[in-house]
């Protein structure tokens, strides 16, 4: 089912957005998947190569693609590294990671900046 | 995708030309993606970056974060209580809910008008006793149980309960009794009410048990369990805990001779408590999750957890500020303890050691009379403060 999609996705006008470098990064992935599926470290370690030599738009078009393929492996994968690129950053780096401008008032992003002091929500941050 | 968004510093929430529109919430993917990514990011951040971020949060679609619901009601001293205590057709008592996040009181929506409601806590003659108004956790629903109205009849022929992720209530079905005060809990899933006081003392009533399964809802109905040997538990009203799959209780609240029981739900039937777990049991109790259980001594302020295997409470803060405790919720990692006649609400997180704590005040001239710990309401407002 996986190898039809794939040609549908190449036979798709609307797909041609999609460089090659996507396809050779999302197609080998089931395969690596597989052999490594019981090995975390691993996968960590594709994790951060992936970091470090895709921009954020790019991993965007990898959940794109990963979505159409139905691929529901690959698109978790890549869901969670992007959560995992941003978890413990400032919001500043978090909206220069997108490209998204605030829109908040001036006044309102200093009272954000107050630090919570407790929630019913997991382990302290920071 | 960079270059555009430049062009933007003096755009408003509300225009969105060639750039991106205010409601899209990573730019390149349709929101439902978007929304797997961030799911698991820490809410405090996604709190900060942006107005529709801020929404994501509170949509129903949402993995809830969780808020502190409370009971409230007038203080005492309140100059215009006194004038209205006494009026029937208005209820002093408030729900409201206390949003971490934002560090805001929200109101719950009003219950449904038909029946109307009428609830009294204090009744102006007798300010000093506080009348028992009974609420009780279920699978992130909070279900009102039992209290008093103005004409000292049970308040409610039906449980009445909130939703917050549908942000509406709605009633259960029927009691074969509706009671002023009983003993009432939940666990797996099902909420109890046993033995207390219907219009009338009644030796059947204050034996009886039954319990509503809400995971049944295609056959929504009260069914009659196990009955108590005895009516020693109709004396006052009982806050039972689930814990292991059995309903905890005791009979006085606070430090004064008592009797436990224990109803096991596999097997319908009542046990008596351990020993140790008795010994301890000096002020309110609360479990999280069902598999854990806390107590806060009263008279010392002292906070403990249960150990099971040894049958003795494990001490994890004295506090000043405990003394006086008279009612707690725990989840998600924090107890939450009502004290200092609802004065004030101290937060314990026990996941760390040494645990830490906070203390939280409810708004101004009011009381707190219960906490609940529970999903946060949804919002679908489009603007929020």
């Amino acid at each position: 089912m996986k190898f039809c999609t794939v040609k549908q996705y190449f036979d798709d006008e609307n797909n041609n957005n999609v460089t090659n470098g996507i396809a050779t990064t999302v197609i080998p992935l089931p395969n690596k998947h597989l052999k490594i599926k019981a090995n975390n470290k691993e996968m960590e370690q594709y994790e951060q190569e992936l970091l470090r030599n895709v921009m954020p738009q790019e991993l965007t078009k990898l959940i794109l693609a990963a979505n159409y393929l139905n691929f529901k492996e690959a698109l978790d994968f890549f869901c969670r590294t992007v959560a995992n690129a941003i978890q413990n950053k400032s919001v500043d780096y978090v909206r220069k990671f997108f490209g998204l401008e605030s829109d908040f008032e001036p006044g309102e992003e200093e009272k954000l900046c107050k630090e919570f002091a407790w929630s019913f929500e997991g382990v302290d941050e920071d | 995708m960079e270059s555009t968004s430049k062009h933007n510093h003096h755009k408003t929430s509300e225009e969105s030309s060639d750039d991106i529109p205010s409601n899209t919430l990573l730019p390149g993917l349709p929101n439902h993606l978007a929304e797997l990514c961030l799911s698991s990011v820490h809410l405090s951040l996604l709190y900060k970056v942006s107005h529709s971020w801020r929404r994501l949060i509170y949509s129903p679609s949402f993995p809830p974060f969780f808020s502190l619901y409370a009971l409230l009601s007038p203080s005492p001293s309140h100059q215009t209580v006194r004038n209205h205590m006494y009026d029937s057709k208005t209820n002093s008592i408030k729900f409201l809910s206390l949003d971490p996040i934002s560090s805001t009181w929200q109101p719950l929506p009003s219950p449904p008008p038909d029946p109307p409601l009428h609830i009294l806590h204090r009744h102006p003659s007798f300010l000093s006793r506080k009348l028992p108004i009974q609420m009780v956790t279920v699978s992130g629903h909070l279900v009102l149980i039992a209290a008093t109205t103005h004409q000292f009849m049970p308040a409610l022929s039906r449980p009445l309960v909130f939703n917050p992720i549908h942000n509406n209530w709605f009633y259960g079905p029927p009691f074969s009794m509706p009671r002023r005060w009983c003993a009432t809990g939940s666990v797996a899933g099902s909420v109890y009410v046993a033995s207390g006081v219907g219009s009338n003392y009644s030796g059947d009533v204050a034996r009886s048990m039954e319990r509503w399964d809400l995971k049944n809802s295609s056959d929504s109905k009260w069914e009659k369990k196990a009955g108590l040997k005895d009516g020693r538990f109709s004396r006052e009203s009982v806050e039972a805990v689930g814990y292991k799959g059995k309903l905890c209780m005791v009979n006085v609240k606070g430090n004064a001779v008592k009797e436990g029981a224990i109803y096991d739900v596999e097997s319908d039937r009542w046990e008596d408590m351990p020993e140790g777990m008795l010994a301890g049991w000096n002020g309110p109790v609360a479990t999280m999750d069902e598999m854990v259980m806390y107590v806060v001594d009263e008279a010392k302020g002292a906070l403990s957890m249960y150990d099971a295997k040894k049958d003795c409470w494990e001490k994890l803060i004295e506090l000043v500020q405990l003394k006086g405790a008279e009612q707690m919720d725990a989840g998600r990692g924090r107890v939450c303890v009502v004290c200092a006649e609802g004065e004030r609400v101290v937060v314990v997180d026990v996941v760390v050691r040494p645990v830490r704590h906070w203390v939280v005040e409810p708004p101004p001239d009011l009381q707190v009379v219960a906490v609940h710990i529970l999903p946060r309401m949804s919002q679908t407002v489009t603007k929020l403060s």
